[in-house]
């Protein structure tokens, strides 16, 4: 997808990293090539060791790429890796602190080793532990504090230095409900003005198509899909996906199948459920001009647009067979 | 090369904020001074305020003259003077043993606590995580280790008046121990301690191996230094002293390369 470079926040250039041991060769990142714009929320996707956390700490230059490059914040992370890493707050997925030290006082230290003067510090540890219910908890110690608390803590830090870029590491993984939830409103408000970038890994697609406007698949190092979710709502249309409810008939499966790719079909009781595949909207009148026809009765027609888990699913299926 | 210096104090700060909580640290840093500097001179010289023990003030003298009147000393106060030596050996022990327990707290310790991430994604370069480390253990075991020397020298002064009239350890030779030997080893203790720390997992790890390192390696550098320093050749005193300024500053040159963020992370 072409984009703006005036825009711009990340640009990254076959980003690659490979490990090397005695035995083997792992490329952990292939090639990745990343343009995010300021102000979006893009969600890297993929299974376990696909590579996301990975991509994001080169990104954040956590560690050094083996071949490629990125620009940052408009610094080259090679180059200019302390500048990049200034404008970058990360909540890694294990919520590391200090547990022998208070919530105030981690919060301190990560705010002095970003070079944070002291009154910002006090101002926004006052702000955040206020928006995350914190604050009565502030001068106690981190060792007591749920992974619920700890999560939230581990957001205030990743905020102390007032980041561009906020990356999250699975930030909904090991969170109640009502704490994620908490969260994806959270991340909604603190990204409506468009001022800050927000990258998050996770695997809870749900939560991610309520918040992400991109979506970045990746698998075994290699991107597979980097498109907007407006784009992907597109897409969806193209490949819609319809569930039928009927009463039972010998010949449902094979009218069916005429008009395109059963999905899934299942028979309860009296009735058969089938959720199928098709390519045109303009096909739903004929499937069930043909069903009447043949005297099967049509009980209900759903439509479901492709959400981000079918085309998850559809991308990393595809990338496996493939292979 | 540029340090930022108020990255470098920030983490020292909270190292030593993080230690002061720990009871177990505490007591490292606590009870190994009053061990070395309060109860081996109590238990050793009290003896020899009631005569001595039996055995040195039935023997014949001692032909090992540690001063110039040492012909003129007692068979007693002879063997006061060889145990003052042998237990102001054993103080050089300090500054080996505390920062052993520190020092794999302060770094196997972000690897256990899954703080070594934030540290490293931090707008700091690896020479001042490291300079901050070394510092964080260095400040609370150097002053530790002197506040321990310290009632050492004090009590041992009170036993030598009493028992030789005269101050044997108020000497060049124990100030200079105290304020130059004892922190040069304990900065290698520390730099020898990060090596072991890169190459263990977890804190217990580090403190078993770097434990038997360092009581292996350092009493024998600190012998190779105390024997001049008793006999008082001062030429090799000043040649050991520069050896061990470079033994540090080499260390730490290979502590700094061995020290890889990217190793650091992939431990955790």
């Amino acid at each position: 997808m072409k984009k703006d470079t005036d825009t711009l926040i990340i640009r990254a250039r076959n980003l690659s990293k490979t490990y090397f041991s005695v035995t083997r060769k792992v490329n952990a990142v292939s090639n990745l090539n990343l343009d995010i714009e300021k102000g979006e929320i893009v969600g890297l996707l993929g299974p376990n060791g696909a590579g996301k956390t990975t991509s994001i700490n080169l990104l954040s230059t956590i560690i050094k790429p083996t071949e490629g490059g990125a620009i940052v914040n408009g610094r080259d992370i090679l180059l200019d890796d302390l500048e990049v890493r200034r404008s970058i707050g990360i909540v890694p997925d294990n919520p590391g602190f200090y547990k022998r030290l208070t919530a105030s006082q981690n919060l301190n230290f990560y705010g002095a080793i970003y070079g944070t003067a002291k009154e910002l510090i006090d101002e926004r540890k006052e702000k955040y532990l206020k928006q995350f219910d914190l604050q009565e908890v502030e001068n106690q110690k981190v060792g007591g504090f749920s992974k619920g608390m700890k999560q939230k803590l581990s957001i205030v830090k990743a905020l102390i230095n007032d980041p561009e870029i906020l990356i999250f590491d699975e930030p909904w993984s090991g969170l109640s409900p009502e704490a994620q939830r908490e969260l994806r409103d959270f991340l909604l408000g603190l990204t409506s003005g468009k001022e800050r970038t927000v990258i998050i890994t996770t695997h809870n697609l749900r939560m991610a198509e309520e918040l992400i406007t991109r979506a970045v698949i990746i698998n075994h190092g290699r991107l597979l899909l980097d498109k907007s979710i407006d784009e992907l709502r597109r897409d969806g249309k193209a490949t819609l996906t319809i569930q039928l409810e009927l009463s039972n008939s010998d010949q449902n499966q094979s009218i069916i199948s005429k008009y395109g790719e059963v999905l899934d079909h299942e028979v309860k009781e009296n009735r058969s459920y089938f959720t199928l595949k098709m390519k045109d909207e303009e096909i739903i009148p004929n499937l069930i001009e043909t069903l009447v026809h043949n005297k099967i009765k049509v009980y209900n027609v759903a439509r479901r647009s492709s959400s981000l888990e079918d085309v998850y699913f559809e991308v990393i299926g595809n990338q496996e067979e493939s292979e | 090369m540029n340090i930022q210096w108020q990255g470098v104090l920030a983490i020292v700060k909270k190292d030593i904020l993080d230690m002061s909580q720990s009871k177990y640290l505490l007591f490292s840093l606590f009870l190994v001074p009053l061990l070395f500097g309060v109860l081996f001179p109590v238990i050793y010289f009290s003896p020899y305020l009631s005569g001595g023990f039996p055995s040195s003030s039935n023997q014949s003298s001692i032909n090992f003259p540690l001063t110039s009147n040492w012909s003129q000393l007692t068979p007693n106060q002879q063997s006061f003077i060889l145990l003052v030596e042998i237990t102001y050996f054993l103080i050089l022990l300090m500054p080996v043993i505390i920062p052993t327990y520190l020092a794999a707290d302060s770094f196997v310790g972000e690897k256990d606590k899954g703080t070594s991430v934030n540290l490293v994604a931090a707008p700091l370069t690896d020479t001042e995580i490291y300079l901050g480390k070394l510092l964080g253990v260095a400040i609370p075991t150097i002053t530790a280790s002197l506040a321990g020397d310290l009632m050492f020298f004090a009590l041992t002064s009170f036993y030598s008046l009493q028992i030789l009239g005269f101050n044997y350890v108020l000497s060049f030779r124990f100030f200079y121990t105290i304020l130059v030997l004892a922190p040069l080893m304990t900065l290698a203790v520390i730099n020898l301690m990060i090596w072991v720390s890169t190459k263990t997992n977890s804190t217990r790890d580090a403190q078993q191996y770097g434990g038997i390192l360092t009581l292996i390696a350092f009493p024998f550098i600190g012998t190779i230094i105390a024997v001049p320093l008793i006999f008082g050749v001062v030429a090799q005193v000043i040649f050991l002293t520069l050896l061990l300024i470079l033994i540090n500053y080499f260390a730490t040159i290979i502590g700094l390369r061995l020290f890889n963020r990217e190793k650091w992370i992939s431990m955790v």
